[in-house]
């Protein structure tokens, strides 16, 4: 079999009517069987090696958030990209127990997935570089995932004819602010430099099984947490470590300005702070707030 | 017809003043912009991966002053350089490296190297209207001008030294701003000092010599105008200071490495390195 080549993998989502296809820059897909060995009094070695839970599959990438693009093959419909944004911040605020996935096809393989952790990363003046992790489950008989591994012709796909990465999401006019006023404040109103934030959010969820169907009938969600990882120049005492009871808003724009995705942190509170100073340097402090839902 | 722009064709001034005694400029930048190439996709498209920075390096021969020494402190400086009917400014030119060096049969040359974190270019970012001359009065220093203090040099001749200092910065950058919030002049800033003597009686240390026999030196570098008329209605005092250009003191520099060399053709030299850092 020949070797496939990086750009005849494409990675495609699509979650209700919506298609997404990727920037990704890598991909990783693992499976897993939940085997036990059977031992038995009386006998060498081992019977076999049973199941005790269900096959699981995760499939995880990093990519380069599309703020705008194709979003229906079949009409040529464009519209509002970054299907992933929206499921985190829908989920993560849904009153529903009940959830769907994310129809996931890469090189030909595609599963459903739930969305188990989600992180952006903004480091100076450079392209928004976001990272996800799907857990795949199966439903009833149906496997995590299926399909054969195959190369797909890179000349087939349609993406957005530009050559500068226009429609990108880049820290060059993104904020990172509260309702009011930037993050990062000291006690004497000082607006400190704010180098740095890694955003993080994770999912936890409940799969349903019943007995005779090695895969869950459904899944409930329950929880979420997020937190955002700051780097700044100043130690900020603007927010306590019983927080401020503000919003936190992270306001991901595209590199031409015209296009933007909101993440919105609830009332995050001050977890932890740490101050930094080594030889030949300057002093650098951290901090991480977090939010519950 | 064919034209070309001649080294009468172009000027480099800094803050207004221009730059006298030229000998070589550089100045460009490297575009961040890098290419995203992902999975599964037939187009390359382009972003800007870090914030835009420029660079500019002069060498110049040492006359009247020093020029390029004063900023190695805090402080950026903004400049412009013209050629035949273009100008060229920068803003927020951070110094990065100086030095200083001459050899018997040269004339001292000066060499510095900036971050440039502002904005290099055609647009108008300052006017400083006419520059002026640094100094019409040209004072070139030779290399027969210059006195150095330095124990070993008593019955061993000195052909060259060679002045490098390099001046750390560190820009902070907020993380949705293309250019720096503050620059910080670091600390210290790293000085090396290297001679190549013609040796007669020179005696190299042993390899171990670090830390039972360790070396420093006090070094001075009076760097004087070739062409200064002493002037005899003047004391000793104020005949030096006019006469002067350029004068570093160091003060414990360690010896850090030598070099013993020799071919057929020539005499024997001994290049060494002192070493020694400057805190802000």
């Amino acid at each position: 079999m020949a070797t496939i080549r990086y750009d005849q993998v494409p990675l495609i989502i699509q979650f209700g009517k919506r298609t997404e296809r990727m920037i990704a820059r890598e991909c990783s897909l693992s499976e897993a069987a939940d085997l036990t060995p059977i031992y038995s009094i009386g006998k060498y070695g081992i019977s076999e090696q049973a199941p005790q839970g269900a096959r699981t599959a995760s499939i995880s990438f990093s990519y380069s958030p599309v703020l705008t693009g194709l979003i229906r093959e079949d009409t040529g419909e464009t519209g509002s990209y970054n299907i992933i944004n929206d499921v985190a911040n829908s989920l993560k605020n849904s009153k529903n127990s009940q959830t769907s996935g994310v129809s996931i096809r890469f090189g030909n393989i595609s599963g459903e997935g739930l969305l188990s952790s989600y992180s952006l990363s903004l480091q100076p003046y450079s392209p928004v570089e976001c990272s996800v992790n799907f857990e795949l489950f199966g439903s009833g008989e149906n496997l995590p995932v299926s399909g054969d591994l195959q190369a797909e012709s890179p000349e087939s796909f349609k993406y957005i004819n530009s050559k500068l990465a226009a429609q990108y999401g880049h820290s060059a006019h993104s904020a990172f602010m509260t309702a009011g006023s930037p993050a990062t404040i000291t006690s004497s109103n000082e607006t400190g430099i704010l180098t740095s934030v890694d955003y993080s959010i994770n999912f936890e969820y409940e799969p349903v099984y019943k007995l005779g169907q090695e895969f869950p009938s459904s899944f409930l969600y329950h929880k979420a947490n997020e937190e955002a990882n700051l780097s700044e120049n100043v130690r900020e005492t603007g927010i306590a470590f019983t927080g401020k009871s503000e919003n936190f808003n992270l306001n991901i724009r595209s590199l031409d300005n015209q296009n933007a995705i909101l993440v919105k942190m609830n009332e995050p509170v001050l977890s932890n702070t740490q101050l930094r100073v080594s030889s030949q340097g300057a002093v650098e402090t951290k901090k991480t707030i977090r939010s519950f839902y | 017809m064919l034209s070309r722009i001649r080294r009468e064709g172009q000027k480099l001034a800094v803050n207004g003043s221009g730059i006298n005694g030229l000998q070589s400029l550089s100045f460009g930048y490297q575009s961040t912009a890098q290419p995203v190439i992902p999975l599964g996709v037939e187009r390359v498209m382009y972003a800007p991966s870090s914030p835009q920075t420029a660079s500019i390096s002069a060498n110049s021969l040492m006359v009247y002053d020093d020029f390029f020494a004063q900023f190695t402190g805090e402080s950026p400086f903004s400049g412009q350089v013209n050629y035949k009917d273009q100008t060229i400014k920068f803003t927020e030119a951070y110094l990065s490296s100086y030095s200083c060096s001459c050899a018997i049969g040269e004339i001292p040359s000066l060499g510095m190297q900036a971050e440039i974190y502002g904005e290099m270019g055609t647009g108008n970012y300052f006017d400083f209207g006419e520059t002026t001359p640094h100094d019409t009065d040209l004072q070139v220093a030779g290399y027969n001008s210059i006195d150095i203090n330095l124990d070993e040099f008593n019955t061993n001749r000195v052909n060259s030294f060679a002045l490098d200092i390099q001046v750390p910065r560190t820009p902070i950058y907020a993380f949705n701003d293309k250019a720096p919030s503050e620059v910080i002049s670091n600390s210290p800033m790293d000085i090396s000092l290297q001679f190549n003597i013609e040796a007669d009686d020179y005696k190299i240390k042993n390899m171990r010599f670090v830390p039972e026999e360790t070396v420093f030196r006090n070094v001075s570098l009076k760097i004087n105008k070739n062409n200064y008329i002493w002037d005899d209605a003047l004391s000793t005092f104020a005949n030096n200071l006019r006469a002067n250009i350029k004068v570093f003191h160091f003060k414990s520099l360690l010896l850090v490495s030598e070099q013993y060399q020799s071919d057929s053709n020539n005499n024997v030299g001994i290049n060494f390195v002192l070493k020694g850092t400057t805190l802000r």
